[in-house]
């Protein structure tokens, strides 16, 4: 360990604004793009179950249509 | 071989190998980066000129060297869904701008902030920094060209040739410490030559840059996943797996 204390590592030696900030944005950003890839894969989902909703609905009522026409 | 580029092909091949593959890369790559990152900032030594400003090196190198072999990556790829129209090539171009746009970012941002104490400067328009900002246009770029296009295949042809045309830039960046007079220091890796610094500050580098590839990887082939997905929506297979879910 080259820090004796957490405070010593929190300012190392007064580049500490320079050294965390560099690693605070890093960790934003690869969070940032995580969640997006996570929140576009919940939309591909969320799209293809309304779509086969839909299409359940069709059909049930295409049947009923055919059920009422006979 | 023909048979594994064949099956590489596959949308619904790769969606399976991809699967089993990723979390492997998201759990190597958040071992490898939380024993590097912490290695790198309390247990490497401070630099004798830079004092402990140089730390931010674990994060810059290995961001900035993705930064450019995914574009590079991608100008293959781009190769590849030109001449045998591979439609995965035109996914992996997809999946892996934004993560090459991201990480360049961070090589730009965390470059600028260590050039503050080192430099003087946050920022200046030389060479080696001038070349990156534009790799950075440059994936922008691709980004937006694939949200004007509608059709999918002047959208895959038109975004293929941009990233072969980008990737001029890249040895203007890899050469540009050497070409130019810059404030940027060389490379202080090669793969030729020894490291320019000891064993203490290069392997934890290294396990950075390492769990930084597959960290990369693990966020394409996320992405490439949900492209699939998006693609081959009408696919029987796609529905039954989705509906699943």
């Amino acid at each position: 360990m080259q820090f004796d204390s957490l405070q010593s590592l929190i300012a190392m030696n007064g580049y500490g604004a320079y050294v965390w900030s560099s690693y605070l944005v890093f960790l934003v950003v690869i969070t940032a793009l995580i969640l997006g890839t996570r929140l576009q894969y919940r939309r591909i989902v969320a799209d293809q179950q309304r779509l086969a909703r839909i299409e359940a609905r069709q059909a049930s009522e295409r049947k009923r249509q055919n059920e009422s026409g006979s | 071989m023909w048979q594994w580029f064949h099956k590489l092909g596959s949308p619904k091949w790769f969606f399976g190998i991809a699967g089993r593959l990723i979390p492997w890369l998201g759990f190597g790559a958040l071992i490898l980066l939380g024993v590097g990152i912490v290695w790198g900032l309390m247990f490497a030594p401070a630099d004798y000129q830079q004092g402990d400003s140089y730390r931010i090196i674990f994060i810059h190198v290995p961001s900035a060297y993705l930064g450019q072999s995914l574009y590079v990556a991608m100008a293959v790829a781009g190769a590849v869904g030109l001449i045998w129209r591979m439609k995965m090539a035109d996914t992996f171009i997809a999946a892996t701008a934004p993560v090459g746009a991201a990480l360049t970012f961070v090589a730009l941002f965390t470059g600028a902030v260590w050039g503050k104490p080192t430099w003087g400067t946050w920022w200046v328009w030389d060479a080696r920094l001038t070349s990156m900002l534009l790799l950075f246009f440059l994936y922008l770029g691709v980004m937006a060209l694939r949200r004007a296009l509608e059709d999918p295949e002047s959208r895959a042809r038109a975004s293929a040739i941009l990233t072969l045309v980008g990737v001029v830039n890249i040895p203007i960046i890899k050469f540009s410490v050497e070409w130019w007079n810059t404030l940027h220091q060389p490379a202080s890796i090669k793969m030729t030559e020894a490291p320019a610094m000891p064993a203490s500050m290069w392997v934890p580098l290294l396990i950075c840059a390492i769990g930084f590839h597959l960290l990369a990887g693990w966020l394409i082939l996320m992405r490439m996943r949900n492209e699939i997905l998006h693609r081959e929506r009408r696919a029987r297979w796609v529905r039954d797996w989705l509906l699943s879910q």
